[in-house]
């Protein structure tokens, strides 16, 4: 009985072999080999955006423009449609020697030394030599000498009056005093837009701003040898106390006076009270390095006819003044809309901006906003590793 | 021999089935046995595909690096080896990719990575049995097409990949063979932009954002997978 179980288990082996040896024919052998560890691969991000320091993150921004402080950097206004009226002396006494000491009813803040003075018998050319505001009067002297006719009339000096809302030319006849620098030169006789002219007193040149109106005067008359028909703009202020005009400078003379008036173009509209400006920071937020980014500003500073004007910065900001090499990055107007700014900058690089409005306008809102799209970032790489 | 050996087992069987039916019907019996008295010795063989990091004039760091940072149009070459074992080749391989990675929100949805989209593309070539001179060119011959058949449009995205395998072309599947592989892995051309912060038009950071490529992460796993040559059988 043993011996006849022995048989069938080897019998049902062998079956069992059979069947085996069928199936191998139609199975296979694979393999596979993979990563153990899995390769990770992330996505840049790209951002940049405008804050008030160094340290401002998208996050920060959230989406949002920001809005940068704006602060009155001018007292004098290089664009004014207020009708202010000419000061006047109350002392009658003869003028007739320089240094004399007058009395005024009223010191304006924008009376500056370097303003043409007349009044009857005045010598021509006469300018305000001194302002002593230490007894709310005016204590000044005639550059050329006083009254040599008598005591009786009075000085007139002061910004010009007949300009209003309505009416900004120039009139010869409402006699505009503003600052008269003494002998400024040119560089060239050419009319060359890139002309420029030294201001010899650093404080005057201290007190032009980039839009004020500048003409020609020489020997007591306004003329029109300066380039545009006589009347001329500060397009931008120089090292040095040079100054660069819009249209060039005189087409005839190389030597004369120039007037600087406190008023502006036809084209401003607002009250402004003076130019403005303000710091802003510039910062990629994101994973690369940036070559351009967009820019679009609002607000009411860009009102009014107003430009802002954006400067870096390649030494220090001392308050308004750059230690060394400032440079021009940007020059918005209200219709610029969007702008494409070539500024390059590293991740988590940053830059501080002055922003400077003129020639209107003091205080008012200024919104940055910064856009970054792929195509500012910096060229693709191919590596290999 | 081999012939031999096998008429011996099947008389053997035969004499066994009918030893078997006479012992189911008779008390009494005779049996013989016979067997080889030097065991047969037998032995399987191994299918073998193994990866190692590759070599371009320099040692390529393979899958293990950690790609990061990737831009629109970024590209990166990794190489990587694939060596058959000695034991016996291989036919159809195919190339498959799994893709994990966050799929919250606030961990930057990883989905665009992958998608078939704006996601990454992948091409594949190969030296052949040959090696990698530089990172485009072979010591011999000129690199082939494995995956794709170039940079750009002619990738292939890699949702292709985890969707299903894809056959591998002009591989080498004899025993002892390396593959040394090269795979480009490019990130597609995609305008977006951020405005203060968020992606434009939206109130989210582009790192939030599902649409967006930017600021997602995934971790891929390439699997090759390979079949036996068929079967042979041998007399001897």
């Amino acid at each position: 009985m043993k011996r006849r179980s022995v048989w069938v288990v080897a019998v049902a082996s062998m079956m069992l072999l059979a069947t085996s040896q069928t199936d191998h024919a139609f199975a296979a052998l694979n393999s596979l080999t993979r990563n153990s560890t899995p390769q990770g691969i992330s996505s840049a991000s790209w951002a940049a955006v405008a804050g008030v320091d160094q340290n401002v993150t998208s996050a920060d921004r959230a989406g949002s423009a920001y809005s940068v402080p704006w602060t009155s950097t001018s007292s004098p206004a290089p664009c004014t449609v207020i009708h202010w009226a000419l000061y006047e002396s109350t002392t009658a006494e003869r003028f007739q020697y320089s240094g004399t000491k007058v009395f005024v009813y009223y010191l304006d803040p924008n009376v500056m030394i370097g303003m043409p003075v007349s009044g009857p018998g005045i010598v021509a050319n006469n300018t305000l030599e001194k302002i002593d505001r230490s007894d709310g009067t005016i204590y000044l002297t005639m550059t050329l000498g006083g009254n040599t006719t008598n005591k009786g009339g009075k000085l007139t000096f002061g910004v010009p009056s007949g300009f209003d809302n309505s009416s900004s030319a120039f009139n010869a006849t409402t006699s505009p005093y503003p600052v008269s620098p003494e002998g400024p030169t040119w560089n060239s006789s050419s009319l060359d837009v890139n002309d420029v002219v030294r201001i010899q007193d650093s404080s005057k040149f201290a007190k032009l701003n980039v839009g004020m109106m500048v003409q020609e005067y020489v020997d007591g008359v306004i003329g029109t040898r300066i380039s545009n028909s006589g009347v001329n703009r500060i397009a931008e202020k120089l090292t040095d106390n040079r100054i660069r005009l819009t249209y060039g400078g005189n087409s005839t003379i190389r030597y004369g006076e120039l007037l600087f008036n406190n008023f502006c173009s036809s084209s401003i509209s607002s009250s402004g009270s003076g130019s403005g400006s303000g710091f802003l920071y510039l910062k990629n937020t994101g994973d690369f390095t940036l070559v351009s980014m967009r820019i679009t500003q609002s607000g009411t500073v860009l009102s009014g006819g107003n430009t802002v004007t954006w400067s870096t910065c390649g030494g220090v900001w001392t308050g308004t003044v750059c230690s060394i090499s400032p440079a021009t990055i940007l020059t918005t107007t209200s219709s610029s809309g969007a702008q494409q700014l070539s500024l390059s900058l590293a991740p988590g690089g940053y830059v501080k901006v002055r922003a400077v409005s003129s020639p209107a306008g003091g205080l008012g809102t200024l919104s940055v906003s910064v856009s970054v799209s792929t195509s500012d970032l910096a060229s693709a790489m191919n590596t290999s590793a | 021999m081999s012939s031999l050996g096998g008429k011996v087992v099947f008389f053997a069987v035969a004499t066994t089935i009918g030893v078997a039916n006479i012992v189911g019907s008779a008390g009494a019996d005779l049996n013989a046995t016979a067997f080889n008295t030097s065991a047969q010795a037998l032995d399987s063989g191994t299918l073998s595909l193994t990866l190692a990091n590759g070599n371009y004039g320099s040692a390529s760091v393979g899958f293990g690096s950690y790609l990061t940072k990737l831009r629109p149009t970024d590209t990166i070459n990794r190489f990587v080896d694939y060596t058959t074992g000695a034991d016996m080749g291989w036919e159809t391989p195919v190339l498959a990719v799994a893709a994990t990675g966050p799929s919250g929100a606030a961990l930057g949805v990883h989905g665009i990575l992958v998608d078939g989209t704006n996601g990454l593309k992948v091409w594949v070539q190969t030296c052949g049995i040959s090696t990698w001179a530089s990172a485009t060119t072979c010591t011999t011959g000129s690199p082939l097409n494995v995956i794709g058949t170039g940079a750009g449009a002619s990738s292939v995205y890699l949702s292709t990949l985890i969707a299903g395998a894809q056959s591998m072309s002009n591989m080498v599947g004899t025993a002892s063979a390396v593959n040394h592989l090269k795979y480009t892995i490019s990130l597609p051309d995609k305008t977006e932009t951020t405005a203060n912060g968020n992606l434009s038009g939206t109130a989210a950071a582009p790192s939030a954002s599902a649409i967006s490529i930017q600021g997602k992460s995934v971790e891929l796993v390439w699997t090759v997978t390979v079949d036996q040559t068929a079967a042979t059988d041998t007399n001897a």
